[in-house]
């Protein structure tokens, strides 16, 4: 039995699915615990892209006090506590470069858009500059942490379900340099 | 001979797709599933119903996990008619599912129409607890991110319920709580005028298969819902039989794009990339991309 699966009871198919991965121990700890905060993250950035999306449509619910940005502010918070206890590892200190710089961009990209001056579509635009990178930044962590997808295609209408049970994930090399 | 032409153009495919999801009730079945777009040009103009998936997002997960192959570029798929991406003018986006909605980037030049509704339940639903994430599987934010850009751009216009003439002969109708929030289907009035006998529709994902709108016993024909409804199932039976009104009865002129025997119904090719086009109809004085 895995080490790790000790300390996981009832693990969920995603967990198991980690588990199975061809990574090191301490990389699959570290990818087991950035789940939560990864998923955090990546609502945050889609709360966000909501508001901006109904700003850039023209609707009027799309301004800086739509109550969806509190609930991206909590998702961000708690992404943030998450990494903060989150171990990581030598072999993972790359990845974990990404998520952080996506968790700094898209805090950034938040207090752009709400802050007193974003009254002004400038600052819509500037957030979206943000918010790109920080998507990007999240695309990148996300092809080499197993079980942190950024879209949920399982209950899509794409997936040949079977498939995606018991899968195995091989990381791909990431680049170290930037 | 109409105004348009209308083309199925294939873009990927998965060979063994559950068709529960296609058709509900049909489990423990497995069937071809195309992954295609629509192609509409005539008078002058350039349009589509749906752009499919960029594989650079997510092609590797959904050829590994999912079973998606031979995926081809906007680029490749169209070229096998004769148009370039840059020429389309028009996307009319049946929702907001990445398969139709990806890659949106591959059109430089072209304006999307899209259901408001589409956009705005999108929101509400990122806005529930965690444990609602079902409502918002399978569309990608990044999409969504790529949609401000075009709305910055002036490049996406947001539909509330029907738009009649979009372009001439050219209709968009709301689908509202089907298998989406804010689906839509499109009306081509081939003739233009709106008594045109010559319709057809494009159906996006409200239908899947051929037997949404037969039923699986030919002596007793029956509307099925797909498999796979965030609104309700009660709302796709209505949109089927409002589809199939439309066009006369005719249910073959409701065209269902994931429909992988699509090309056994009207005239068709494999090209070399080992994907289909399907010719639904061919406009007056233009030339045949099957043939």
């Amino acid at each position: 039995m895995n080490a790790l699966e000790l300390n996981v009871e009832s693990p969920s198919e995603s967990v198991r699915g980690i588990m199975n991965a061809d990574m090191d121990n301490g990389s699959i700890a570290y990818a087991i615990g950035m789940q939560q905060p990864f998923e955090c993250l990546q609502s945050a950035a889609a709360q966000l892209a909501g508001v901006l999306i109904l700003a850039a449509t023209g609707s009027r619910s799309g301004s800086p006090d739509h109550p969806i940005l509190a609930v991206a502010i909590g998702n961000h918070q708690q992404a943030v506590d998450g990494m903060g206890s989150v171990k990581v590892p030598a072999e993972s200190r790359h990845r974990h470069l990404h998520v952080k710089r996506a968790s700094s961009l898209i805090a950034d990209a938040i207090l752009t858009f709400r802050s007193v001056a974003a009254r002004k579509q400038s600052n819509a635009d500037a957030a979206l500059v943000l918010l790109v990178r920080a998507w990007n930044e999240l695309r990148i962590a996300s092809l080499s942490l197993p079980g942190c997808g950024l879209v949920d295609f399982r209950q899509s209408c794409c997936a040949e379900h079977q498939k995606s049970i018991g899968i195995s994930f091989t990381a791909p090399a990431i680049q170290t340099r930037q | 001979m109409g105004i348009y032409s209308i083309w199925v153009l294939e873009y990927g495919y998965t060979s063994n797709f559950p068709k529960g999801v296609a058709l509900h009730g049909a489990f423990n079945e497995n069937a071809r599933f195309s992954y295609a777009y629509v192609l509409i040009k005539g008078n002058g103009v350039v349009a589509m119903v749906d752009v499919g998936f960029d594989n650079a997002a997510y092609g590797k997960e959904l050829h590994d996990r999912f079973g998606v192959e031979n995926w081809k570029s906007p680029h490749e798929v169209l070229g096998s008619c004769g148009v370039c991406p840059e020429d389309v003018t028009h996307v009319f986006v049946t929702h907001a599912h990445f398969d139709h909605l990806g890659a949106s980037d591959h059109f430089p030049n072209a304006t999307f129409y899209i259901q408001e509704r589409e956009l705005t339940k999108w929101v509400w639903a990122i806005s529930l607890d965690r444990k609602f994430r079902w409502l918002t599987a399978a569309v990608d934010p990044g999409d969504i991110i790529r949609a401000i850009n075009l709305a910055q751009q002036g490049r996406l216009v947001c539909i509330d319920g029907v738009r009649e003439d979009v372009l001439p002969g050219i209709d968009l109708y709301p689908a509202h709580d089907t298998h989406t929030a804010g689906s839509q289907y499109v009306q081509i009035r081939n003739e233009g005028g709106h008594a045109s006998g010559d319709r057809w529709i494009l159906a996006g994902d409200l239908v899947y298969c051929f037997e949404n709108l037969t039923g699986t016993e030919e002596a007793d024909p029956a509307y099925v819902p797909i498999g796979l409804a965030m609104g309700s199932q009660t709302n796709l039976l209505l949109i089927a039989d409002e589809m199939v009104r439309k066009v006369g009865g005719e249910a073959k002129r409701v065209i269902p794009v994931h429909e992988a025997r699509l090309k056994d119904t009207f005239p068709s090719r494999l090209t070399e990339a080992g994907l289909h086009i399907t010719e639904v109809t061919l406009g007056a004085g233009q030339t045949s991309c099957v043939r």
